[in-house]
């Protein structure tokens, strides 16, 4: 036995001499290519999570971009929907264009508004009149442009119907109320006085409403219907009324750049609001650098030529022209066949080397802008499109007579 | 031997490490490109819906001004092959005519004239539907009216503006037709539109 074990001991001693073999050479040499390997290592990750930061912020951008020009693309492209044709005996482009609008909400009146609008919309005239598009140029408190837009959805009749009768304060009074539903919002408007637009008031259709044949009442109520509006009674409305159908939501927004390259979206048939589940205004996209945008005018007085003149929303195209609410103002309106909307975004990431030049040039093919850039360490990105306003696209010459 | 071994380990274990780190975050800078690339394309694809809802417009024009739908007593009555109703259809809360709200069923009666687009994997199925609560003559009590030419009950207050009654041009009244289209596309998206029309 003893022996046996004296054999494994002498079996084990040469192995541990194996493995204690580091000499002070190879351990250094070791640390070495160990710190190279280290630094290379980090140098690439570095790059590489720079290069990740980089892609994933200007992805980012990106992906606002096209969805702030996809939601005014749609906005735009349908704006004007419900109230373009005009009203009936008079020519569309003149009659409801300008009209002052009159909104109540639950007995507190939103149009016109009491006091300024909030945030980057602080300097846009309170007195709102209805009109499918409008851009505000270079407005102060905004980052460029505001754009105003506004259509009905009522998805029954985009004409006008006429009032048979003086409308009481309940109720209008229709040859038949086939295009109207439960909650469908209204537009009172009476046809021009002279070269005078007048003031249109923005209603409800009742909750238990149902149309049937034969039946001329529409009744109004709920939250939007109040009998007077800033002074302005409904059953004053005594002659040449009629009633626009804008349906059960009709969109009438603002949309700027403001505060926190953030742009807003402002909705007019609500009042302002700082409550999370529904601000007012809104964030529409957040890496928004400014908005710009151009008038697309047909104005060769031949509404079958397409020429498509761009014209940056100043001098007769200025907002404070458009909107005087007569009826030399909406001849001009009605030449806005198409708006150009020229958004620039800004990655969120601070690059350590200048990446970007000291400007960008937008609508380079119609009437070039510069715009400056405000650092050069930010990627910018800008974007383009051209919206065609579809439901302005026949406005002139047209008369609808019964 | 044995030395150089563990030595060549430790590097390689560093190096593995690292390559690991680095395929990681690739595969999710990959993931957050692809679902970027992902929005951006629905995005795409449901404004080409819209845009492709337009060949609608086309063939609707073509049979309300020379087709089956020209004449004054065609439009008075439903026309299927045309999916034309004369009167108003039913419709949920967001103003769709139910019908197209069950694909299967309406293939069966209208189905013979969606607008089909292999390539863009694209189906547009749509009807027209006229604003009169019934089939028959236009009326002042059951149609809504988008322009008419008749001189109706006399009621001053409904003559409007430029040229009054005198101007009307000789002809019938003029209803309000709805079309109203129901786009399928790409990743089962579904869009829905409408549009409504006098002539």
């Amino acid at each position: 036995m003893i022996k046996m074990k004296k054999i494994k001991t002498m079996n084990i001693t040469p192995v541990y001499s194996k493995q204690s073999g580091f000499s002070l050479i190879e351990l250094l040499v070791a640390m070495i290519i160990g710190l190279i390997v280290s630094l290379a290592v980090y140098t690439v990750l570095t790059t590489f999570e720079a290069r990740k930061r980089t892609t994933t912020s200007v992805n980012d951008t990106s992906q606002a971009n096209t969805y702030a020009l996809y939601q005014l693309d749609k906005k735009l492209r349908s704006a004007g929907s419900g109230f373009s044709a005009g009203l009936q005996g008079v020519q569309a482009s003149v009659s409801t264009f300008g009209c002052l609008l009159n909104v109540a909400l639950n007995g507190a009146q939103l149009l016109p508004r009491l006091g300024a609008f909030p945030g980057a919309f602080a300097s846009v005239n309170p007195n709102i009149r209805l009109a499918p598009v409008v851009i505000l140029d270079n407005v102060a408190g905004a980052q460029g442009d505001i754009i105003i837009a506004m259509s009905g959805n009522s998805g029954a009749a985009e004409t006008a119907t006429p009032l048979t009768g003086i409308p009481s304060s309940t109720q209008l009074n229709v040859d038949n109320n086939i295009n109207f539903k439960a909650n469908d919002r209204v537009l009172a408007i009476r046809s021009p006085v002279g070269a005078a637009i007048q003031p249109c008031l923005f209603e409800q259709v009742e909750n238990g409403f149902v149309p049937a044949s034969a039946a001329v009442a529409v009744r109004l109520g709920g939250p939007y219907y109040q009998s007077t509006i800033n002074g302005i009674n409904l059953a004053g409305y005594i002659d040449n009324t009629q009633a626009l159908n804008l349906g059960q939501a009709p969109q009438f927004e603002m949309f700027a750049v403001g505060n926190n390259n953030t742009m807003f979206s402002y909705d007019l048939l609500n009042p302002p609001s700082a409550a999370p589940e529904s601000p007012n205004p809104s964030i529409f996209i957040e890496g928004a650098y400014q908005m710009h945008a151009l008038y697309g005018i047909d104005n060769d007085g031949d509404p079958n030529v397409a020429s498509i003149n761009w014209v940056a929303p100043t001098g007769a195209y200025a907002a404070a022209n458009l909107l005087t609410g007569t009826v030399a103002a909406n001849t001009l309106l009605s030449t806005i066949k198409a708006v150009k909307i020229g958004l620039i975004t800004r990655t969120a990431l601070l690059e350590r080397e200048i990446v970007s030049g000291a400007s960008v040039t937008l609508f380079a093919n119609a009437t070039p802008l510069v715009v400056n850039l405000d650092n050069p360490n930010f990627r910018y990105q800008t974007a383009e499109i051209t919206v065609p306003v579809r439901n302005s696209l026949m406005l002139e010459n047209i008369i609808f007579r019964r | 031997m044995t030395n150089k071994k563990r030595q060549s380990g430790v590097v390689l274990l560093v190096t593995l490490i690292a390559l690991v780190i680095i395929m990681i975050t690739s595969i999710a800078l990959i993931r957050s490109s692809e679902s970027s690339s992902l929005i951006a394309g629905s995005i795409a694809f449901k404004r080409d819906m819209v845009n492709q809802a337009e060949r609608t417009m086309p063939v609707i024009r073509a049979r309300f001004l020379a087709g089956v739908l020209n004449s004054v007593s065609a439009k008075e009555d439903d026309l299927i092959l045309a999916n034309y109703s004369a009167r108003m259809l039913p419709t949920n809360a967001n103003g769709i005519p139910n019908v197209l709200m069950n694909i299967d069923t309406f293939d069966m009666t209208y189905g013979a004239n969606n607008i089909t687009d292999a390539n863009a994997v694209i189906t547009v199925r749509y009807v027209v539907d006229r604003m009169s609560f019934a089939s028959g003559t236009l009326s002042l009590t059951n149609s809504l009216l988008g322009n008419s030419s008749t001189d109706i009950g006399g009621d001053t207050k409904r003559i409007l503006g430029v040229g009054g009654s005198g101007s009307k041009a000789e002809g019938i009244n003029s209803g309000v037709y709805r079309i109203s289209m129901r786009v399928s596309g790409p990743r089962n998206a579904e869009t829905f539109l409408q549009s409504t029309f006098t002539i």
